[in-house]
């Protein structure tokens, strides 16, 4: 074990992308120990590579991307606008609730960050709102992008798990729409004491019901999508096909955002941006094996068990684990290495694989805003020119309504069992 | 001796690009299909499934290699930007290596596999299960070779060479500009349609 992790440590620190530095550490492992179990190697990354559920991650990537692209954003901007226009912080509060509607649309927290960057930051900077604090707030309510439904990194969670998609959808809903009401609460608290702007609009009333409009198009989308999942009508690859049949019609012939000789170059481009997540899975399927194969999970979970470990005490140091590994490792491999590992010993000690999701998903959102290596941070660092280390200081006030929503997940498990309970049944 | 290698590998990453967004396109069209007959019609064609999720690895094993062609893989580099140039490449090199000898391995050993079972049909369509798995050794055999072109093109094309230090700034610079022309072409359209404020 000690070779499979020093050797993995070595190759992501020298820069060798995650996949493989998985797949050189298991082929060392392999090398060593079990040079006779070497044909095993295609066998399991095809295991990984031939997955039916997960089709739906690249047409949920793709469907955000028509979205984004069909110049949704500024309409949702503009829909924000009419509410939290008009209390001091307007734009701050428009940057989050812009950004928990996004959430829903996009699935993806970078893409957040420069959709909603590349417009409001300039926008912020512009209306005398301090640049750190402007970066600050677009990355930290971005983190709402992976937590809020659709979400792409609970779709690969769900095949780990071997938990429902639907309930883990509904599952990510309240802790988002909770770290958006936290951000809100916290960006017109330090507006008020800051003394920031109001928004200065007059709007007509045919613009009003323009934007209105155009808002429920995108609206109608994600809620479409999730809702199809949750009832079990559709499965999670045939309401992802929907959802990209939806954005193409609206990108293309409604919005007229996206012109028709574009289609072809998306479609490339989201199978490309799933392959870099698919190799992962597929080479990490590896590891598992090995794991597996050396007992850690059992070992872990009889270790948890005979410590007679609460729960709570349980997640809320796997929490801390969770936190710690995203400040280094990117969402995707972090919940590929994570959950084998961590779950079955939060199973043993009778946590719902729903919660240890949650507080997973929602725990490595918060990895996106923190350096080194956080996506969103770097985003926003090329769009606002600072430095990540301002731009996380000026983000850290809003993360703390993330932080306080994973202790909520921790210690109260309805946050994360509630609505799926009640729209799905146990 | 280079030049030949870069002409080849131009060619065949074009090709293998435009494989991979009509496998996508392939893999929409019949899932949507899919939904289409089932919830219109009431019915559905047996099989589809299976060919979709041979389609999907197909599109994964050729995507990983051209992301790794293009250096976009996700990968922690901030160390590798610390050092100074020489040891930065230096390490690149050993990562290539390293990359190349895992996917030699994988490659090797899919061979007696792939012949192992090819007696072995899928369910319903049939598909031989040789079909399915050789998107493998397809694969890794591409990464392989890319590792070879990326770790030439460090040394005798310093102008890509310097992309292997920049690939995540400029997919972020990629994503920044993508967001300003939707933003753009939204604006021009929005005006153009006289709700402007």
């Amino acid at each position: 074990m000690i070779l499979l992790l020093a050797s993995l440590a070595v190759c992501v620190l020298i820069g060798i992308p995650i996949a493989f530095s998985l797949g050189v550490s298991a082929l060392s492992y392999f090398l060593v120990y079990r040079p006779e179990l070497l044909s095993i190697l295609p066998q399991r990354v095809f295991s990984g590579f031939n997955s039916e559920s997960l089709i739906a991650l690249p047409l949920f990537i793709l469907m955000g991307q028509m979205m984004n692209n069909s110049g949704i954003t500024r309409r949702i901007i503009e829909f924000s606008n009419l509410i939290f226009g008009k209390f001091k912080g307007g734009l701050g509060g428009i940057n989050v609730f812009a950004s928990m509607i996004f959430g829903g649309i996009s699935g993806s927290s970078a893409s957040d960050t420069a959709s909603i960057g590349a417009i409001l930051i300039p926008e912020m900077e512009k209306k005398g709102y301090p640049l750190e604090y402007a970066a600050g707030i677009t990355v930290a309510s971005s983190t709402m992008g992976m937590i809020i439904p659709p979400s792409v990194p609970m779709i690969l969670y769900s095949v780990l798990s071997e938990e429902s998609v639907g309930k883990l959808f509904l599952a990510g809903a309240v802790p988002g729409i909770m770290i958006g009401l936290f951000q809100l609460g916290i960006n017109f608290f330090l507006s008020y004491r800051r003394d920031y702007p109001r928004e200065d609009f007059k709007y007509s009333f045919r613009f009003v019901v323009n934007t209105v409009k155009d808002s429920l198009i995108a609206l109608i989308m994600p809620l479409f999508v999730v809702g199809t999942v949750v009832l079990g009508v559709a499965t999670a690859n045939e309401s992802a096909a929907f959802g990209v049949m939806y954005a193409m019609l609206v990108g293309v012939f409604l919005f007229r955002g996206i012109k028709i000789r574009e289609l072809p170059g998306m479609f490339m481009t989201a199978i490309k941006t799933c392959a870099s997540i698919m190799i992962i899975i597929a080479v990490s399927q590896l590891y598992i094996w090995i794991l597996a194969l050396e007992r850690v999970p059992q070992n872990l979970a009889a270790a948890v068990v005979s410590m007679d470990l609460d729960p709570t005490m349980l997640l809320t140091t796997i929490m801390v684990i969770i936190l710690m590994a995203g400040t280094f490792i990117d969402v995707s491999p972090a919940i590929l290495l994570i959950t084998p590992v961590f779950l079955p010993a939060a199973v043993a000690v009778g946590i719902s694989p729903l919660q240890f999701g949650g507080l997973l998903i929602a725990g490595l959102a918060v990895g996106t805003n923190t350096p080194p290596v956080g996506t969103c941070l770097n985003v926003a660092a090329a769009i606002s020119k600072l430095g990540i280390a301002r731009i996380f200081r000026g983000a850290a006030p809003f993360l703390a309504g993330n932080v306080a929503t994973l202790i909520l997940i921790c210690f109260v498990p309805p946050m994360t069992l509630w609505l799926p309970a009640l729209l799905i049944g146990q | 001796m280079y030049k030949v290698l870069m002409a080849v590998d131009r060619v065949l990453t074009k090709v293998v690009e435009v494989i991979l967004a009509l496998l996508f396109i392939a893999i929409f069209i019949m899932v949507f299909y899919q939904v289409v007959l089932r919830y219109l019609f009431n019915t559905s064609i047996f099989g589809t499934a299976e060919i979709y999720t041979v389609l999907f690895a197909y599109a994964s094993s050729l995507g990983s290699a051209v992301m790794l062609r293009h250096r976009e893989h996700i990968k922690i580099d901030v160390l590798l930007n610390a050092l100074p140039r020489p040891v930065g490449k230096a390490l690149v090199t050993i990562g290539y290596v390293l990359i190349g000898v895992f996917s030699y391995f994988i490659v090797q050993q899919a061979i007696p596999w792939l012949m192992k079972i090819r007696m072995f049909r899928s369910p319903v369509t049939g598909i031989s299960r040789t079909l399915e798995s050789v998107c493998i050794p397809i694969g890794f055999g591409l990464i392989l070779l890319y590792c070879v072109v990326n770790v030439l093109s460090l040394f005798l094309n310093p102008a890509e060479g310097d992309q292997e230090f920049s690939a995540a700034e400029s997919d972020i610079n990629e994503m920044i500009d993508e967001s300003k022309r939707a933003d753009a072409r939204f604006t021009g359209e929005h005006h153009h349609r006289g709700t402007d404020a």
